[in-house]
């Protein structure tokens, strides 16, 4: 109780050194908040966006760092393809009529072929039996109305019951304009929407595309579709045009900033026929997702799945990159706060170096100054600390916009979370304590004669 | 409170060797006592005052304060009497900057955990008893070096300590604020029976004690002045 009174009264008497530190403190816990409320977004964002999908298992070619939505702007990278038999067997099956044993027969093995896993083994049991549904997933960058566009290649078609395959795996969009183009074909399974085109065979169904929110905006989009008019998109094919037929309702992620199109389109775009960054898995039963993956893994090692679960996990790391990053770059701003925190308990406890000898002389102990330069240190860096969360939180504003003009986004990036604030907290914590350590460390060797004797 | 020295010695590790502060000092001093050490500067008169004050421990010798030898304790001990039975007045004051006349009176209390919920009435006594109540809640920077000096003691004091130890206590202080202050302590001897041993190089001061030694050359000897 003496020690909080001694260091509050100090902090009082100092309070020119002592508003110093505390703009320090806040400086470094600002920059922090700011920047790491950045990291969070993303991770937020990139979580929401997962979880949104209907998918159980992803399929990626061994070793590929795919960021899960794609590139956008300046973020992802082009990850490697999953390549695809090309030659596909006609009778393909799809994965719910394997179920039927007399389709059995019309299976054939393809070595090196991801249908493979459709096989039945001598017994004629199929090998990887809790799969419900597969699709195949591609993405591209293209320039429309010199604006550079991400496009999702998916299926636009149904699964045998009817379903939409859109609506099966991105749930919760829906349409503000326009409608789903939904072919009546039945996209039974991944290979069906695979089969070789060129870019002049596509029909006129097939050239056409969804788009996100903002982008419809940025591109002026509702005009075009009301006009029942097309879009000119650079190909090899010099008059390649799309038409848009729906765009999606705001939903303040970055879908907003997404086209989508029939996959067979995008892999004729592409000249990728065959190949696709992703396959996306639904299984029956969730209860069986590991049991699956592991048998998929069995079959083709060469592969890589991911659980959903997984597969946020990888957007985790890239996340915690982000996030290391960007830590890497207020740490300049603590290494600053806390040096100069450091520097004003040590000035503080030099010029008090007598008072505390004398203090020692009447019976104070080493604790009790230990602990009045503690409370000093942390009461200026708690201060700070509090101050810099408020700060970080104005400043993350203004950093929303420069991450908006970089990574060319509009929705809201920065998100303050309880967890981020309580990190401000610790570090501004670790801060008074580092800072009070060196002169805590002097004061506890200070022999009391010497002390008394002190000359600055 | 009684003390007694017996065959201590002291030395400083100097840049050419050992340096010889004390030589066989041996003193009694008898409880309520009070006694004034006098020398020149350099002749150890501090020296001695800490070893008494537990802040320092003699390269020989044995310091009884009442049977206990405080050479023989530890830190914590020492801290302890330091805190309960000694009070320290300086040359300097070495009065908390922050605290006014009476926090600074109550911090011995404060840190003893001692007469709590009567601290603020202690110390305003002990201001009274130095003559300087009606600046309780002065703050110290604007007093007079005497007025601080009566501070220091009653802070001294507060706690009720058996031995009042001042190292020259009115070395920065003139002639008026002298005699004051040396009454002061006169009375607070003799009122409250402390054992007083305070080092001084003016023997005017020196007068007001009981018994005078001279220290020369780490020797305790009568005096003669």
């Amino acid at each position: 109780m003496i020690a909080f009174s001694l260091a509050k009264k100090n902090i009082i008497r100092k309070q020119e050194r002592s508003l110093l530190t505390i703009i320090g403190v806040i400086l470094a816990v600002g920059s922090f908040v700011a920047l790491l409320s950045i990291a969070e977004g993303l991770n937020n964002k990139l979580t929401s966006e997962i979880v949104s999908r209907n998918v159980d298992i992803y399929v990626t070619a061994s070793g590929a760092v795919s960021l899960p939505t794609g590139s956008i702007g300046a973020l992802g990278s082009d990850d490697e393809e999953v390549e695809i038999e090309q030659s596909l067997p006609k009778d393909a099956i799809s994965i719910e009529t394997v179920k039927n044993k007399t389709d059995i027969h019309k299976l054939k093995r393809i070595r090196g072929n991801f249908i493979d896993f459709l096989n039945p083994d001598a017994d004629g049991n199929q090998k990887v039996p809790y799969i419900k549904h597969a699709i195949g997933i591609t993405r591209f960058q293209k320039k429309i109305r010199g604006r550079n566009v991400v496009f999702w290649g998916l299926p636009f078609g149904t699964s045998d019951d009817g379903t939409p395959l859109f609506n099966l795996y991105l749930q919760g969009m829906k349409v503000q304009a326009g409608v789903f183009p939904i072919e009546t074909k039945q996209y039974d399974d991944i290979y069906s929407c695979l089969e070789k085109k060129e870019l002049s065979s596509l029909s006129e169904e097939e050239k056409v595309f969804i788009s996100g929110y903002k982008i419809a905006e940025e591109l002026n989009l509702k005009e075009v579709l009301d006009k029942n008019d097309k879009i000119e998109m650079k190909t090899s094919s010099s008059d390649f045009k799309l038409k848009p037929e729906a765009i999606i309702s705001f939903n303040s992620g970055f879908q907003d900033y997404f086209c989508y199109m029939p996959i067979q389109t995008a892999l004729a775009i592409n000249g990728t026929t065959g190949k696709v960054k992703e396959i996306w898995i639904q299984v029956e039963n969730k209860d069986k997702i590991k049991e699956t993956k592991r048998l998929l893994h069995y079959y083709f090692p060469n592969l890589e799945f991911k659980t959903a679960e997984e597969y946020l996990g990888t957007s985790g790391e890239i996340v915690k990159y982000a996030w290391f990053m960007e830590f890497a770059i207020a740490l300049i701003g603590i290494l600053i706060a806390t040096t100069a925190s450091m520097n004003t308990m040590l000035m503080s406890t030099f010029e008090r170096i007598r008072e505390f000898g004398a203090l020692r002389a009447i019976g104070a102990n080493r604790s009790v100054i230990a602990s009045m330069i503690l409370i000093e240190s942390l009461i200026l860096s708690i201060i700070g600390g509090i101050a810099g969360i408020i700060v970080g939180i104005i400043g993350s504003t203004f950093l929303d916009d420069a991450v908006k003009i970089l990574f060319r986004v509009s929705f809201p990036m920065a998100n303050i979370t309880p967890t981020l604030i309580i990190y401000a907290l610790l570090l501004s914590v670790f801060i008074g304590v580092v800072g009070a350590l060196i002169p805590i460390i002097i004061v506890y060797r200070l022999e009391i004669i010497r002390a008394l004797k002190w000359d600055m | 409170m009684r003390i007694r020295m017996k065959g201590i010695y002291k030395f400083w590790e100097g840049e050419f060797g050992k340096i010889r502060v004390l030589e066989n000092v041996n003193l009694d001093i008898a409880d309520k006592e009070f006694i004034a050490i006098m020398g020149p500067s350099g002749t150890g008169k501090s020296t001695f005052l800490h070893l008494l004050g537990c802040i320092d421990k003699p390269n020989f010798g044995e310091i009884y304060l009442d049977n206990t030898d405080i050479c023989k304790i530890n830190e914590g001990i020492r801290e302890q009497i330091r805190l309960e039975h000694i009070g320290f007045i300086f040359q300097n004051y070495y009065l908390i900057p922050t605290l006014s006349v009476l926090e600074n009176v109550m911090l011995p209390m404060q840190l003893a955990n001692s007469f709590v919920g009567q601290q603020e009435e202690k110390a305003m006594k002990m201001l009274e008893l130095v003559g300087i109540q009606d600046k309780w809640n002065y703050d110290t920077a604007k007093l007079s070096g005497g007025q601080r000096q009566r501070v220091a003691t009653a802070r001294a004091l507060v706690n009720e300590p058996g031995l009042l130890l001042a190292d020259e206590p009115t070395g920065n202080l003139d002639a008026k604020s002298t005699r004051e202050v040396m009454d002061m302590l006169k009375i607070v001897n003799r009122q409250q029976g402390v054992t007083t041993v305070m080092v001084t190089h003016d023997s005017k001061v020196a007068a007001y004690a009981d018994r005078i030694y001279y220290l020369d050359e780490g020797r305790l000897s009568t005096a003669n002045i």
